[in-house]
């Protein structure tokens, strides 16, 4: 009996290193029950439609993990994409070639990143107060690009918009009609193992995890604290840029609420996916396996004709439990 | 150490409860058996007419069924199938009030109709998340597909992948038709602007007047031009000056231009508003002016507290309605019509609106479980001509459906005297409604005025012009659109070009027909292609030899349209001796006949068009169903049950049905 508390506390503290174990589980647990429970679920539509609505927000979340792990928050997420849209819908209306506007696109949510990352950074607030700030502030510059009207791009589709977000047509054949894989699946993936190598083999992902855990003492390692910071926030707008005009890609239109309540999503994936709340602890695997599980179940009920507006109830039972579970496994000794 | 086992096996089942909480709970249905049938044989004794009456007493028997969803849905359509419809919407009756009336409107077809109807909409105003919940609803593979077009460009790529699955897909409440849309839809179920502002001209200036003006608060939005527009042509129909004052949505300025418009234009007396927005002015510039109501004429768009209370005054005549119930219902018929049968909505906007909300109406109380008792006179029957079978059996499934006692009359032969009795004696039982074919408008306009008179609201169906060309003024008739036929029809043939388009008529003078040719040359112009009629007769030789010649005179002619089997048959001919094979040419034409059908298997024949007269009867119970419980109102004085296209793709449907519901 002593010996078998002994080995699930082993097992425990094993599970606790790897911060991801909830997710996963809880996304085997989850797909197991659609997949008896909810018709048409195991079809190569519905498993498309989750990675591909997935992988939309799955870029987001990367960005808004490993700015948790740093420590701070980024509300405004939302409201930068929404921005992102605007800017790359209105300069290409405005006749610049698309490949340029897009990247002043993603540049001018990197602007707004970096807003954020200066602000907190220089007033020494907490980052969800100057976030929420500017969660508000960024929306108002959308509605006032935008007009408090649609953006539509409506001329012919550039190459561009297939490479960023087009169909991945010989995957889709493979499947039966409507399947709807779309490259931003693939993007999605690039960018999560490209942020997962930074964050666990280079020195700067040593710095982030440094400033997130215990800046003080980090700061007298002669990690450059702020700088961190300020690199992850803006790495949070180019990241949200990317989002934007990948969806704006396969969309080509923009509301002036798009995003709009996306920032809490995106929280509540990494939450999920075992990233601490308090900075220091997560990885990409876990804030993306959360991400896919909240979509999963999004799909999910909808295929078992459940009202939609049940699905923040569900979800947030999930937020819950989960972090219940994540702070009982890494309960000290 | 078991405490926290046992912790984490409690968490599991709480988890796996959580699960099962949200598995679907088996749907019950009630079920309505009709129990007794009985036939009764009226035999007057004066005149040896036999009148068949046939009264179907319903006593509701609670069955409970659990109804299973099928694994594999059936191809094609199938009258006994179990329907599983999704409908996707921008808003919810939980967070936007406007929204439960529509929502209720899916609901009580969907309980009369016998279908599942799951609606999906975001849980706050989020057009991508709609985008997602289509495609959701596309993974789910319903029968049928209802969406709000809110953003067409948005929602063009879901939509497709729902009909590249095909699934049938209509749009309502937002959108703008299949065309303006571009997205290839079946119909969008919404109000109808041009109409709206159309028929509100035509009541306001119905005793007469100097002068209209449309108030239009956003001139340049496309919906509230429409609205002036159809003002202002139904003025000046009757000769009555009508032009736009262009205001803003600010109450004070606004109030100004009015009053500064009319000291410019004192003799101005007829009114129109766009909404609230245009209605508040207005009424404080009436009251500034002092006007009262009876010095001048006013009707609005839209329902507000205040304009309900200047309604019941008497200041205002009318609001109109966009009916969002009839959005939400007819949404639902039209996706089980489509599952069920294979009927194809006529045309691409089906109009649900307006809804014209007067003094007389607007204290109307809905009563979903008001007991209807209908009236059909009908100047043929199934028993001697079997076309009328399909027509009967939509109004018995109707009647079913909805709960509804129907009496249905008709005379034993064709005898149109003997039907205008009837509409008499139907009049006399003061039914809730009263369905007619209109096939002689003047012979039956004195009985029909009388059945008006007393209170009834009455449609026509089958036969008829509607109530503005039959000067009767009857609710709507519903029947096949014969310009839309041959413009829909002419737009199919001309999809991928062509050179020259002929239009092949056998009874040139014949209102309907010649509508049918000026759909098809309207349609073949404005994708510029030359067309014109050409006049056949009903002798098959002699119109085979004018069609043989008209294309050695014109043989560039490579689409065709005939307006039924008497300009099919001999069109046939002419190819047969011509030497023309399918492809050679585009041909469509009107009507079903056995060698049409074979044409269409074929592919000599592109299409056939169909009235779908199983609509004209299901249509007329369900038309004043909705007039008795619900006050609401056909918006069009013509309700089109057809162009029904039928294509290779579902004439295999249509002939299995055909004389039962086809």
């Amino acid at each position: 009996m002593h010996s078998l508390a002994m080995r699930w506390t082993r097992f425990r503290v094993k599970l606790a290193e790897t911060p991801e174990a909830v997710a996963l589980t809880s996304l085997i647990v989850v797909f197991t029950f659609f997949a008896v429970a909810a018709g048409n679920f195991l079809s190569s539509l519905a498993l498309a439609d989750i990675v591909t609505f997935g992988s939309i927000m799955g870029i987001i979340v990367i960005g808004v993990a490993m700015l948790m792990i740093a420590g701070e928050f980024d509300l405004s997420v939302g409201s930068n994409f929404a921005v992102a849209s605007y800017v790359w819908a209105d300069l290409m209306n405005a006749g610049v070639p698309p490949l340029l506007a897009m990247i002043l696109a993603v540049l001018s949510s990197a602007i707004l990143g970096a807003i954020n990352g200066l602000v907190v950074i220089g007033s020494g607030l907490p980052s969800f107060i100057v976030t929420l700030g500017t969660m508000l502030a960024y929306r108002g510059i959308a509605r006032a690009i935008g007009g408090s009207d649609f953006a539509k791009y409506t001329q012919s589709r550039p190459f561009l918009f297939d490479v960023l977000n087009g169909p991945i047509t010989f995957l889709n054949r493979l499947f039966e009609g409507g399947t709807n894989f779309r490259v931003s699946i693939i993007w999605f993936v690039l960018i999560a193992l490209l942020m997962a190598w930074v964050l666990n083999r280079t020195r700067f992902g040593n710095w982030v995890f440094a400033a997130g855990g215990n800046p003080g003492a980090a700061l007298e390692q002669g990690v450059p604290v702020k700088r961190v910071k300020l690199t992850a926030f803006i790495l949070v707008g180019v990241l949200v840029g990317l989002a934007s005009v990948m969806q704006f890609a396969h969309r080509t239109s923009v509301d002036p609420v798009r995003g709009e309540g996306w920032e809490l999503i995106a929280v509540s994936a990494c939450v999920i996916g075992g990233v601490h709340l308090t900075g220091g602890v997560g990885t990409i695997l876990g804030a993306c396996l959360g991400m896919l599980l909240l979509t999963t179940l999004e799909t999910g009920l909808v295929l078992m004709g459940v009202s939609v507006q049940i699905f923040r109830a569900v979800a947030g039972i999930f937020l819950i439990l989960a972090v219940l579970l994540n702070t009982y496994l890494s309960r000290g000794e | 150490m078991s405490r926290k086992v046992s912790m984490l096996m409690a968490l599991l089942v709480v988890v796996t409860l959580l699960a099962s909480a949200c598995q679907p709970t088996p749907q019950v249905v009630k079920e309505t058996v009709p129990v007794e049938v009985t036939k009764e044989v009226v035999v007057k004794e004066t005149v040896p007419v036999e009148v068949t009456k046939e009264v179907v007493k319903e006593v509701p028997v609670e069955v409970t069924k659990v109804v299973e969803v099928p694994v594999e849905t059936k191809p094609g359509a199938d009258p006994n199938r179990v329907l599983n419809l999704y409908a996707v919407q921008h808003a919810m009756c939980a967070w936007d009030s406007f929204w439960c009336t529509v929502e209720e409107g899916i609901r009580r077809a969907a309980d009369d109709m016998n279908v599942n109807v799951t609606i999906l909409g975001p849980d706050k105003f989020d057009l991508e998340r709609v985008a997602q919940l289509i495609d959701q609803a596309v993974a789910a593979k319903p029968d049928g597909l209802m969406v709000t077009v809110t953003d067409p460009d948005l929602f063009r790529e879901p939509i497709q992948r729902a009909l590249d699955a095909g699934i049938p897909v209509v749009a309502y409440n937002a959108g703008a038709g299949p065309i303006e849309d571009k997205i290839p839809y079946l119909t969008y179920l919404g109000q109808d602007e041009y109409q709206g502002g159309y028929q509100g001209g035509l009541r306001l200036a119905a005793e007469g007047g100097k002068k209209g003006v449309c108030i239009n608060q956003q001139v340049g939005h496309t919906g509230l031009d429409k609205r002036c527009k159809g003002f202002v042509d139904a003025l000046k129909e009757k000769g009555i000056p009508a032009e736009v004052l262009a205001i803003s949505d600010d109450p004070a300025s606004s109030q100004t231009v009015i009053s500064d418009y009319y000291t410019a234009n004192p003799d101005t007396d007829i009114f129109l508003t766009l909404g609230p927005n245009g209605a508040n002015p207005f009424y404080a510039f009436m009251d500034a002016a002092g006007l009262k109501p009876g010095d001048i004429k006013h009707g609005t768009f839209d329902l507000s507290p205040e304009i309900i209370a200047k309604i019941k005054d008497g200041t205002t005549m009318f609001g109109i309605d966009q009916q969002p119930f009839l959005q939400g219902y007819g949404g639902v018929m039209m996706l089980t019509m489509v599952g069920r049968y294979g009927i194809l909505p006529a045309l691409p906007v089906t109009g649900t609106g307006p809804g014209f909300v007067t003094k007389e109406n607007v204290d109307f109380v809905v009563d979903p479980n008001r007991p209807v008792n209908i009236y059909l006179v009908q100047h043929a029957m199934c028993a001697w001509d079997s076309f009328w079978c399909v027509v009967e059996n939509g109004i018995k499934q109707a009647a079913k459906e909805m709960n509804v006692n129907y009496t249905l009359l008709g005379p034993d032969k064709f005898d149109l005297e003997r039907v205008a009795q009837l509409i008499d004696q139907a009049v006399a039982a003061k039914p809730d409604g009263l369905a007619l074919t209109v096939t002689d408008p003047d012979l039956f306009r004195a009985p029909i005025q009388r059945a008006i008179d007393a209170g009834i609201p009455v449609i026509a169906y089958n036969a008829g012009a509607g109530p503005i060309e039959d000067k009767i003024p009857y609710l709507t008739y519903l029947g096949q659109d014969e310009y839309a036929g041959g413009y829909l029809g002419g737009l199919r043939l001309a999809a991928e070009g062509g050179k020259k388009g002929v239009c092949i008529n056998q009874q040139v003078g014949h209102t309907g027909l010649d509508k049918r040719c000026k759909g098809f040359v309207d349609a073949l112009k404005e994708k510029g292609i030359p067309a014109e009629v050409l006049a056949i007769s009903d002798d098959p030789a002699a119109s085979q030899t004018i069609i043989s010649d008209y294309y050695t005179a014109n043989p560039d002619t490579d689409i065709f349209m005939t307006l039924g089997p008497n300009g099919a048959n001999p069109f046939y001919a002419f190819m047969d001796a011509a030497g023309l094979k399918p492809g050679d040419i585009k041909h469509g034409t009107f009507d079903l006949s056995p060698e049409i059908i074979a044409k269409i298997k074929d592919g000599t024949t592109m299409f056939g068009i169909d009235q779908q007269p199983f609509l004209q009867g299901y249509g007329a119970v369900m038309t004043l169903m909705l007039k008795v419980r619900y006050g609401i109102s056909p918006a069009l004085p013509v309700t089109p049950t057809g162009p029904g296209f039928v294509t290779k793709d579902n004439v295999a449907v249509v002939e299995a049905l055909a004389g039962t519901y086809r």
